[in-house]
């Protein structure tokens, strides 16, 4: 299943929460946290980090994976913990008035 | 300054540094995964790939290393920031991407690029066509060496025939002028040539000896002619074209020195003309060249003197050269100042005329008639432009409609940082590549419509040749009108879609964007000028089918069933009037005695002739003419007394001519109500007298007054005409014979082509026709203006309709959604399809009305061509306001009706 465009930074955000991870752990992290129902193109899972580690929701640094590769790792900012927030509650929002039109009939 | 660039430098190296991390972060990135890979069984190899597949459409630009290919890196223009290019070389580069980038656009969307290209090729092509014909005869230049330095000499102070001179004018600059390295005189000449009894007309041009000299062009085999060959009484060589020279003289070497009949005499062949020079006045193909001396020789005799040596008679166009460092203005001087020595030497024929120099790449035929003809090519190429209109509004509007498709693709990269001038450029050269391609279609479809067209060569003797090769110039032309399509079509396309707002885009969040609605504004007023721009098309197209129509219904007021015609221009074959009288009438008996054959009759020319005009001056008896009045010239035809027979002319007044009117007995002539009234107003005609034989007679007896029939042409109103008698008046030495017939008429045409070859073997038939083939003739402008027309039309209600298709399905696909509301919420699939087809057809009455408008003001050009035809004609304007409604509304059903069948719970459940 495709995911919306929009919601990839949600789900970012959310992922980091549990801690620190670089971009192919959070790729995966979704795909098993989703039952393997949206699937992250690595492709644009890089740039999207890019775009949030310039606005300052997250950082990175380099660091060494359990299998020993050099990978960047990602950890959630005060402003991204805010983001987060923000983003969590006009989703459920969102979420529960298309549920509510879709059960409505 | 400083701070200024340790600024730019910082950003500069930061950029690099940036760019290396992110392609560090996507190679760790691919590593990872093949771990995984590998930890589920793979093998390393294929783990790898798989990773490197998974990572998608950036791979490239990480894989290929920084070093070698790092422009490559960035097809997209993710990094506007990047510095360590030259900004030539990122250009370079940027463009070879975007092409490679735009063509896999094109692939993925193959019906998009289908329709776009097909749409683009046929509207370039129309105009290449056009423009291919148009430069042919107005702006192809005389293939002479170094162009620039020929000049064409002029009459000054003429009305008409402002390039011909007098031999002997020419022969009095040529010795006078210093201005020139060569002057030189040519004139078109027809012949008769006699391939071993197959006899025909050709067109030639005499010339004085050193003309190819002075134009700088060498023989293509042979030689040129010599000075003493061009003199008075030696009139035995001959130059002939490269295509005769092929076609009919086998084309090899062995061919000079042959003997050529030309004008029954003998010429020997010394060299052949090059195809690149087809003879001086377009389109006029010539095919054989001789001396003037030689050239005269053909003409018939028309005075005591030979033409060459009158100073009144003006035939001979003359070109030079200037010398090197004479300017026009130097040379124009010269020749100036040598017609005030003529004038004032020969009053009676220079006194009134000057001479002038003309630049010989500025003058096509005449500058009389090379101003009449830009105008109408004017039109031409706007028709055809407007075709092309049609075909750029629909490529946009398909543009327009996939950008709205593409705009979540594009917010994404303008997210990443992408310049938006970067991805218009990049927009921009998808639609170049649209164009281009359909450009690089268009030539090949112009060059088989262009086989086309000159295989329609009309149905008249002279032959006409153009260079219509696809030039230098026809590609110029092409790539430059297929680039300011691509642009005209791609531009505002490019820069709205680029526009679109952020956030709403990439939340994939359609509904707010108020974008949305201007755009279907725009797309809906393209249709509304597609339509428009093909009713005006339609119309033309309407009222030319009518005129033809018209046409085919115009009395002639002449029979046109079961009469025959053969004419001879024996003027042209060494025979003097009394001679061709002579044989005409010895033809006529043996005509008559053919079977099949109830009557003959002779005409100089018959009526509805295009190529001979013969109008005489008309003289009063004791008529005073004011001052710079000039008499009224009036079209005049000998003929015998059986003509209006056999051509079906009534007498409505008086008597026919009889075998009385001999050229003994008193002149009289017979001539039409029209003129009647004309010249006496009130008055009974019979018994009065004019004169068309000059203002002191003789003055002829008017003895009857014949029933009107068409003179010149089908569309005329009332034109007045007179009849002679022939054996009054023979002076032309032209003739048709006309025949009467029983049963088979080609049996007929064949015996009488017989009697005529038995008579003179070196005799050259000009016409031999039925009536109504003659007939037909007449109507060929309006026929091709139809057909061209017509095509014009279909083709532009065509695109119009694919444009209105395009623009309806997608407004449909775009209100999925809503007609599913209403469809759940009550409305019945009849009120969707009226909803929908009323949406469609809302635009195409907006652009049928306002081409109605545009149509009125603008089909007043075709004036000429209708035949009793207004250009407001009320029936043209319903068939094409009806025919272009009727392919709209099949165009708008088929989304209707997809729109009828949207199943209301999936069409709520999208998106």
């Amino acid at each position: 299943m495709d995911l919306l465009r929009g919601t990839l930074d949600l789900l970012v955000l959310r992922t980091l929460r549990g801690g620190p991870a670089h971009g192919y752990g959070i790729a995966k992290a979704i795909h098993a946290a989703t039952d393997e129902v949206l699937d992250v193109e690595e492709g644009s899972m890089d740039p999207a980090l890019y775009r949030m580690e310039k606005r300052g929701w997250i950082v990175a640094d380099w660091g060494v994976t359990d299998t020993k590769r050099r990978a960047k790792f990602y950890e959630l900012t005060p402003e991204g913990r805010t983001q987060l927030d923000a983003e969590s509650s006009s989703w459920s929002e969102f979420s529960s008035a298309v549920g509510k039109v879709l059960e409505s009939n | 300054m400083l701070s200024f660039l340790r600024r730019q430098f910082a950003t500069g190296a930061g950029g690099r540094r940036l760019e290396h991390e992110i392609r560090e972060e996507m190679l760790a990135h691919i590593a990872l995964c093949a771990d995984d890979n590998v930890a589920a069984g793979m093998d390393p190899a294929s783990a790898r790939r798989d990773a490197e597949r998974r990572f998608g459409n950036l791979d490239h630009m990480v894989l290929e290393g920084g070093h070698a290919k790092r422009d490559r890196r960035d097809p997209l223009g993710q990094f506007p920031n990047r510095t360590d290019r030259s900004p030539g070389a990122s250009l370079m580069t940027d463009l070879l991407a975007d092409i490679r980038f735009g063509l896999r656009m094109l692939v993925k969307s193959p019906m998009f690029s289908t329709v776009a290209i097909v749409s683009l090729a046929v509207g370039i092509g129309f105009n290449t066509t056009m423009f291919t014909l148009v430069d042919a005869l107005l702006f192809t230049p005389l293939p002479a060496a170094d162009p620039d330095s020929v000049v064409r000499l002029g009459r000054d102070g003429t009305e008409f025939g402002d390039m011909f001179m007098s031999y002997p004018d020419f022969l009095d600059v040529r010795e006078n002028a210093g201005s020139f390295t060569g002057l030189a005189a040519v004139r078109t000449e027809i012949a008769t040539y006699n391939a071993d009894g197959e006899v025909d007309f050709v067109f030639g041009e005499s010339v004085s000896a050193n003309y190819f000299g002075v134009l700088g062009i060498p023989p293509l085999v042979g030689r040129t002619f010599a000075p003493q060959e061009d003199v008075a009484g030696n009139h035995n060589v001959a130059m002939v074209s490269e295509k005769f020279w092929r076609d009919r003289l086998g084309g090899t070497e062995a061919a000079l020195g042959s003997e050529l009949r030309f004008g029954g005499s003998p010429h020997t062949l010394i060299g052949v003309v090059d195809d690149r020079y087809t003879g001086l006045v377009p389109p006029l193909e010539v095919s054989f060249w001789l001396p003037t001396f030689a050239g005269e020789a053909l003409r018939p005799v028309t005075g005591a003197t030979s033409g060459l040596e009158r100073r009144g008679s003006h035939s001979f166009h003359v070109i030079g050269r200037l010398g090197a460092g004479t300017t026009i203005e130097q040379a124009t001087a010269d020749v100036v100042s040598i017609g005030v020595q003529l004038g004032q030497d020969f009053p009676d024929t220079n006194g009134e005329m000057g001479f002038t120099l003309f630049q010989a790449s500025d003058l096509r035929i005449e500058p009389g008639i090379d101003k009449a003809m830009l105008p109408a090519a004017g039109v031409l190429m706007g028709l055809v432009g407007l075709v092309l209109l049609l075909a750029c509004a629909n490529v946009a509007n398909m543009m327009l409609a996939r950008g709205s498709v593409r705009r979540q693709e594009i917010a994404i990269r303008l997210a990443l940082g992408a310049g938006r001038g970067r991805l218009v450029r990049q927009l921009l050269t998808e639609s170049m590549m649209l164009s281009l391609i359909g450009g690089l279609l268009a030539v090949v479809i112009a060059k088989s419509a262009l086989q086309l067209l000159l295989a329609i060569q009309p149905p008249i003797m002279v032959p006409i040749s153009l260079a219509v090769d696809v030039s230098g110039r026809v590609w110029l032309f092409t790539a430059v009108v297929a680039m300011l399509t691509g642009l005209a079509f791609g531009l505002v396309p490019a820069l709205r879609s680029t526009r679109a707002d952020l956030s709403q885009s990439l939340r994939g969040d359609e509904a707010g964007d108020s974008g949305r609605l201007r755009g279907s504004r725009l797309r809906s007023s393209l249709v509304v000028a597609q339509v428009t721009l093909s009713l005006v098309l339609l119309v033309a197209a309407a009222l030319m089918v009518r005129s033809l129509q018209n046409a085919q219904s115009i009395d002639p007021g002449i029979a046109t069933e079961s009469v025959v015609n053969m004419g001879a221009a024996l003027a042209f074959q060494g025979y003097s009037p009394d001679e061709a009288q002579d044989f005409y009438l010895r033809a006529m008996d043996r005509i008559a005695a053919l079977p099949g054959v109830t009557q003959v009759a002779f005409a100089e020319r018959l009526p509805l002739e295009s190529t001979m005009v013969t109008s005489r001056d008309v003289y009063l008896e004791g008529q005073q003419l004011a001052p710079g009045e000039d008499p009224p010239s009036v079209m005049t035809t000998s003929v015998d007394p059986n003509y209006f027979d056999v051509m079906g002319i009534g007498i409505d007044q008086g008597r026919r001519f009889t075998a009385a009117d001999v050229k003994e007995a008193p002149p009289v002539v017979i001539i039409n109500e029209v003129l009647a009234a004309d010249l006496w107003p009130g008055q009974a005609p019979i018994g009065k007298r004019l004169s068309v034989s000059g203002a002191d007679g003789p003055f002829a007896e008017v003895v009857g007054i014949h029933s009107e029939h068409k003179v010149s042409t089908l569309g005329e109103g009332p034109t007045r005409n007179i009849y002679v008698p022939y054996a009054q008046d023979n002076a032309s030495g032209f003739g048709s014979l006309l025949a009467r017939t029983q049963g088979d008429q080609a049996a007929v045409l064949t015996a009488m082509r017989q009697i005529l070859r038995e008579m003179d073997p070196g005799l050259a038939v000009m016409e031999v026709e039925t009536i109504s083939e003659h007939l037909a003739l007449s109507l060929f402008p309006v026929r091709l203006a139809a057909a061209a027309l017509g095509l014009l039309g279909v083709i532009g209600a065509l695109l119009a309709s694919v444009g209105v298709y395009g623009v309806i399905a997608f407004a449909v696909s775009q209100r999925t959604r809503e007609i599913g509301i209403r469809m759940a919420i009550g409305a019945d699939r009849r009120s969707v399809v009226r909803m929908v087809l009323g949406q469609g057809m809302r635009l195409i009455l907006i652009g049928a009305g306002i081409g109605i408008v545009l149509s009125l003001a603008s089909t007043r050009m075709l004036g000429a061509l209708l035949y009793g035809v207004s250009s407001v004609d009320v029936l043209a304007y319903v068939a094409a306001a009806a025919a272009l409604c009727m392919v709209g509304v099949i165009a708008n059903l088929v989304p209707a009706l997809r729109a009828s069948h949207v199943e209301p719970s999936s069409a709520l459940r999208t998106r």
